[in-house]
């Protein structure tokens, strides 16, 4: 499959935000935590994302852009952005069959 | 602090990363969440082969040593640290105590009997490590034969935590041990798994006699009695045998002179046809005055169930029948008395436990209103 998030190991719940993130443009480090903060609530450990960060960047989801100082934004690939569009068809996927069996309680 | 996060990373990891991870970490609060994220993160870096620093195969070899060095040193020290009992621990499951608190008594005897099961082995050590534990002689007889030298072997002074292996005692068998002690402490005896222990202390025979080739010595200062509980099959009556045995001696330093009281010994022997008792602690705590003599107290089992409490000398106790109130007699010389009485039905605990305290009376006599039993629930079946 080109693109599978779930690659990334114990980060692909992180990656997946990473890339959500990044969705929406390009972000450094800092703007992406604050970004999932706002999206999700959940707070992104620095280790944790620069764990993810580096992971998605091997991979070729995401690519650094020119730095404006020290802070470096980054943005999807095309890569990245089929293996976002992967992840989602699937998580849309196991919504819906959990949304018709919850119906059918 | 920020600087010493970003360098738990390794050398490669921070060519590219360091500046924009330093200034994630300058906007970021640094909470022990964050640290521990960090560190973390740093081990998963150290960890993932692209950032991992190359080593020459000799540096590699000796890095690979090293890791493997302190991996068993650190297991082997992690697991005597986990598993390793201290001696306090390695107490059987029984234990039964017997304190000194001065120093005196310089001989000690351990009798076993057993009772029809291995006793693979006698532990003995002092828990505190205070005694002085040294000229063991072990002695192993038949039943009914002579008591003859199983072993002789000295523990090491001041040492604690000895086992003294006695080997497989066959139905009938006996060991006595016998050692001499001093110093302060409480010592502990136990035989291993299966808690069949006949012990006594004080220069005590396992014929009851005083053994005069071990008299007191040295310059007690204190009490010293003894006493020597033997348990011995019945198969006729199908039950048990208690010989308790005690020795009276003392000596008592009062206004800087030691009086010598008198010694004696004294036998009682009980047939106990009931359930077989596995274990019997009796102990006696009797706050004395200067010129206060000898008291003793003995406790028969049957069944499991204290049934009479017995003094051989000017203590006389019956339990009445539905109560645990018992009448110790005139204590003439004592403010106030402890008993603690403990048995065990199944020999891998203590099944009951009764505790008695009284102030007594100027008369000597226990202050009815003083007494507090406690423990005492399953003491209530009684019979004179």
């Amino acid at each position: 499959v080109a693109g599978d998030v779930s690659d990334l190991g114990r980060f692909a719940e992180p990656g997946l935000l990473i890339l959500t993130s990044l969705a929406g443009g390009e972000r450094h480090g800092y703007g992406i935590m604050e970004d999932v903060r706002a999206m999700t609530d959940i707070k992104l450990g620095p280790g944790t994302l620069y764990a993810a960060l580096t992971r998605l960047q091997r991979m070729g989801y995401i690519e650094a852009t020119r730095s404006e100082d020290r802070r470096r934004p980054y943005r999807l690939t095309p890569t990245g952005i089929r293996a976002l569009e992967h992840q989602i068809a699937g998580l849309r996927q196991l919504a819906a069959t959990a949304t018709e069996r919850l119906a059918s309680l | 602090m920020r600087r010493l996060l970003v360098c738990l990373y390794p050398p490669t990891w921070r060519s590219q990363y360091a500046d924009e991870f330093r200034a994630v970490l300058e906007q970021e609060r640094l909470t022990l969440f964050v640290v521990l994220d960090i560190v973390l993160g740093a081990a998963d870096a150290w960890l993932t082969p692209a950032y991992r620093p190359t080593l020459p195969r000799s540096n590699r070899r000796a890095f690979r040593f090293g890791s493997t060095l302190a991996l068993v040193v650190a297991v082997i020290f992690g697991e005597l640290y986990a598993f390793h009992p201290s001696p306090a621990q390695a107490s059987p499951r029984f234990p039964v105590y017997f304190g000194v608190t001065r120093q005196i008594y310089p001989a000690v005897t351990v009798n076993v009997t057993n009772l029809g099961r291995s006793i693979p082995h006698l532990t003995l050590f002092a828990r505190f490590g205070q005694w002085h534990i040294d000229s063991v002689r072990t002695w192993r007889s038949a039943r009914s034969g002579p008591m003859r030298a199983m072993q002789a072997r000295a523990l090491p002074h001041r040492d604690s935590g000895e086992v003294l292996d006695l080997g497989h005692l066959p139905v009938g068998d006996s060991a006595t041990v016998t050692f001499n002690l001093s110093r302060n402490g409480v010592a502990q005896f136990g035989p291993g798994p299966i808690p069949y222990t006949v012990w006594g202390y004080g220069n005590l025979r396992a014929d009851g006699q005083p053994d005069r080739s071990a008299p007191l010595t040295g310059k007690p200062s204190h009490f010293g009695s003894g006493s020597l509980l033997l348990i011995k099959t019945q198969p006729a009556c199908g039950g048990d045998e208690l010989t308790h045995m005690t020795l009276s001696r003392y000596q008592v330093q009062a206004s800087g002179t030691v009086t010598s009281g008198a010694t004696s010994v004294l036998k009682e022997t009980f047939l106990n046809c009931g359930k077989p008792i596995r274990h019997l602690i009796l102990s006696l705590r009797l706050k004395r005055w200067p010129g206060d003599g000898v008291t003793h107290i003995a406790g028969v089992i049957q069944d499991g169930t204290l049934v009479r409490v017995r003094s051989p000398r000017w203590l006389s106790g019956a339990m009445a029948a539905g109560s645990v109130v018992c009448d110790f007699g005139p204590l003439p010389t004592a403010a106030e008395m402890r008993v603690t009485i403990a048995t065990s039905s199944d020999g891998s605990g203590a099944s009951d436990v009764l505790h008695v305290y009284a102030r007594l009376s100027p008369n000597g006599r226990p202050d009815p209103k003083s007494l507090v039993y406690s423990g005492a629930d399953t003491w209530s079946q009684t019979a004179p």
